[in-house]
């Protein structure tokens, strides 16, 4: 019984006891692998096999992790910290509500804000969309907190 | 990536999961414990044990004239009232002869008993499981708290795993009912064990991290508060009477003790006062229970007196806060109740009040505590799981490394943190009182580690030494020792560190759990029983992974496998 497995691991095959006979099956080299020995958990019954997957490491894929976690944790971040300064602001210049209240609103928006981000980043199907949307996202905030109208300077 | 929606959720669920898993772990145990610190505060305070409690007008009277005895002519004094449900300790403040502040924490039995053992007591759970104990000065000298960060974005992991876990698992329901406790792969009893308790205490468990999170959210990323700070202050209004330093939830705030504090009030002329334990009353019908009250000038012609309600109580959910203030002369009402809060304001304090668990009695923090209990597991089912699913499945040397590198991981932080509590306990019980600080105070609001010579240390830094080298202690172990081994020897070890807690009272006085039954002081009583329970629970699991239920050696190679590679 032959599966081949598409994971976050990366390819890769296992075989699995079930449906084998004795007779069939040959010897799983327990010397000399990468293992040394192998180990088997007590509370494993079906012992299931590594066998050792002699395709090159995909560094591609790692890097699309790399790129989906770091747009996901530090874009999220930085789209979230623009969130709750444009939020504050319009707060305060619309007069909506009063200094400390606008600060701790920025904060219940940013939040969902954060989540929601984290949560799409992951969920896109194309790296290069969740940049570019992060990118734009920024942009758009840097522009509302930092170019408009905003508090009287401090003396 | 996954191909799929669900895959990637999946994907995510599984990695920010084991990622933050190994401190949500310590997060949600500590914060389930936490639930019940000021019944661990009560019980790491021998001088409390089994008091026979004064009613509050008789506790006002007492405190007042235990204030005219030491201080007849300061200028202010403050009484933080007990709370006589949980953590019964009186706590009086007031100026000197130099106006310096100065306070004292009493027995309210009348006895004159000082509460001499200074502790973390329960709070240090509190405090862990938010900024991990940690306050760790930047360039610029001020204290930066990057933890209270860590901690932030491990409560926002745990928000995106509990909604990508929904997603992941369609047959919610189906799950809810599902436990293949005779499934022949581990790895499904894992599944089922997670799932089970995830979809039982999802509710709670989304809305414990949601309010706490969101609760100091504006803390976590500050833009918009540094945005709101850059527009003009309103305003301030000093309510009359308002001053002196405090107690913040059981943890006497001291950085302000032996200071002047300014806006002191004139010196007016000796006259009489009213009878505070008449305003009290009067107070309290208005408002409510009262946490405390601040008399400004007493027995002078000036005097005034400040009532304050308690911020978290338990009839209502949401944290409030209010004061009336009286002409401590004629009793005349200065300024009524009747504090009004914006609606954000009062969002955020329905969050704190749902969080902190100060409403509805024992039984709601009972239940806090199990659903509390549920996570956590949930969570420790779910790190094990990962490695029990993956363990075989190494696709390369390096992925074999890093799943050995898990397991021990798991190890480390459910085991370990687990092991670091019951020895915290232990250090609350066993430290000796005389090493307590003997200016009576804290360093500081929050239980965080000092860096200092040991020979310096006081009793709040060596319980906290103590858990953080338990911890470490069990790391080393968890690397060091087969992992199937160090499980059960770290169960079992925290086992009976638990079971063991009545047993250590009968070497400190007033601590023994038979002469507490006796005295009725069921709080005390109660934390010991729960602990043996914990550790009754712990024995078993320990029991259930040492693996001789299934007879088989631990450590054992279980007979070559004898198959045939896939190539």
């Amino acid at each position: 019984m032959e599966r081949r497995v598409w994971s976050s691991e990366g390819p890769h095959i296992y075989t699995h006891p079930r449906g084998r006979s004795a007779a069939n099956a040959g010897t799983f080299p327990t010397q000399n692998n990468w293992f040394g020995t192998v180990r088997v958990p007590w509370i494993i019954r079906n012992v299931a096999v590594v066998v050792p997957n002699k395709k090159p490491f995909d560094t591609s894929y790692a890097w699309l992790i790399v790129s989906r976690v770091t747009a996901a944790v530090l874009g999220g971040f930085v789209v979230t910290y623009w969130t709750g300064a444009a939020v504050a602001k319009m707060a305060m210049e619309w007069d909506l509500m009063s200094r400390g209240n606008a600060g701790m609103f920025s904060g219940f928006v940013q939040l969902p804000v954060y989540v929601a981000l984290i949560i799409w980043v992951c969920a896109t199907a194309s790296t290069k969309k969740t940049w570019l949307v992060l990118a734009a996202l920024t942009v758009l905030l840097i522009g509302v907190a930092g170019f408009t109208p905003g508090p009287p300077p401090t003396p | 990536m996954e191909k799929s929606f669900t895959q990637r959720m999946s994907w995510l669920h599984t990695w920010f999961g084991l990622v933050l898993g190994w401190l949500a772990f310590a997060l949600f145990l500590t914060g389930t414990l936490a639930v019940f610190w000021l019944e661990i505060q009560h019980w790491a305070e021998p001088e409390l044990h089994g008091a026979k409690m004064l009613s509050a007008p008789a506790t006002v009277q007492y405190s007042l004239d235990y204030l005219q005895k030491v201080a007849p002519d300061s200028k202010r004094w403050s009484v933080y009232m007990p709370d006589f449900n949980r953590h019964p300790m009186l706590l009086l403040h007031w100026l000197d002869e130099n106006d310096a502040q100065q306070f004292v924490r009493l027995v309210p039995d009348g006895s004159g008993r000082e509460v001499k053992t200074v502790t973390n007591g329960g709070r240090f759970f509190v405090d862990f499981h938010w900024t991990f104990n940690r306050a760790m000065p930047d360039l610029q000298g001020r204290t930066f708290t990057w933890t209270y960060m860590l901690s932030g974005f491990v409560g926002l992991a745990f928000l995106i795993g509990s909604i990508t876990g929904l997603v992941i698992h369609k047959k919610i329901f189906r799950n809810f009912f599902t436990f293949r406790r005779d499934a022949k792969v581990p790895q499904t009893r894992w599944l089922d064990a997670h799932n089970v308790l995830g979809v039982l205490a999802w509710p709670f468990l989304f809305m414990i991290v949601l309010s706490g999170v969101a609760f100091y959210c504006y803390l976590y990323i500050p833009s918009g508060m540094q945005m709101a700070a850059r527009y003009p202050a309103p305003a301030r209004v000093t309510a009359p009477g308002a001053g002196g330093p405090g107690m913040i939830w059981a943890r006497v705030v001291t950085d302000t003790i032996g200071l002047v504090p300014g806006g002191l009030p004139e010196p007016g002329s000796p006259a009489p006062n009213v009878p505070v334990a008449d305003l009290f009353a009067q107070a309290q019908a208005q408002m409510g229970e009262l946490s405390g009250f601040t008399i400004n000038s007493p027995n002078r012609d000036n005097a005034t007196v400040r009532f304050t309600t308690a911020r978290a109580r338990p009839d209502v959910i949401t944290f409030t806060s209010d004061s009336m203030t009286f002409d401590g002369v004629t009793g005349r009402v200065i300024s009524p109740p009747g504090n009004t809060v914006e609606a954000v304001q009062r969002l955020s304090n329905i969050f704190a009040g749902i969080h902190f668990a100060f409403y509805g009695g024992t039984a709601m923090r009972l239940l806090y505590f199990l659903c509390g209990a549920a996570g956590t597991i949930m969570i420790a089912t779910g790190l094990v799981m990962f490695s029990t699913k993956r363990r075989t499945m190494a696709h390369s040397p390096a992925a074999a490394r890093f799943y050995e590198f898990v397991e021990r991981m798991n190890v480390a932080s459910v085991g370990g943190v687990l092991f670091a509590c019951a020895s915290y306990f232990w250090a609350l019980r066993l430290l000796p009182l005389s090493l307590s600080d003997p200016s009576g105070g804290s360093w500081d609001v929050y239980a965080s580690i000092r860096a200092v010579p040991f020979e310096q240390a006081v009793r709040t830094d060596l319980e906290l030494y103590v858990f953080w080298l338990a911890w470490g202690v069990a790391t080393v172990h968890a690397l060091v020792r087969v992992p199937q081994k160090a499980w059960t020897e770290q169960l079992a070890a925290t086992a009976a560190l638990c079971v063991g807690l009545p047993a250590i009272g009968y070497l400190v006085p007033n601590c023994d759990i038979g002469s507490m039954i006796a005295a009725g002081d069921w709080k005390m009583v109660a934390v010991d029983l729960g602990g043996m329970s914990i550790g009754l629970m712990l024995g078993f699991a320990a029991w259930k992974a040492s693996g001789s239920r299934v007879g088989v050696r631990i450590g054992k190679l279980v007979g070559p496998p004898v198959l045939s590679p896939a190539e």
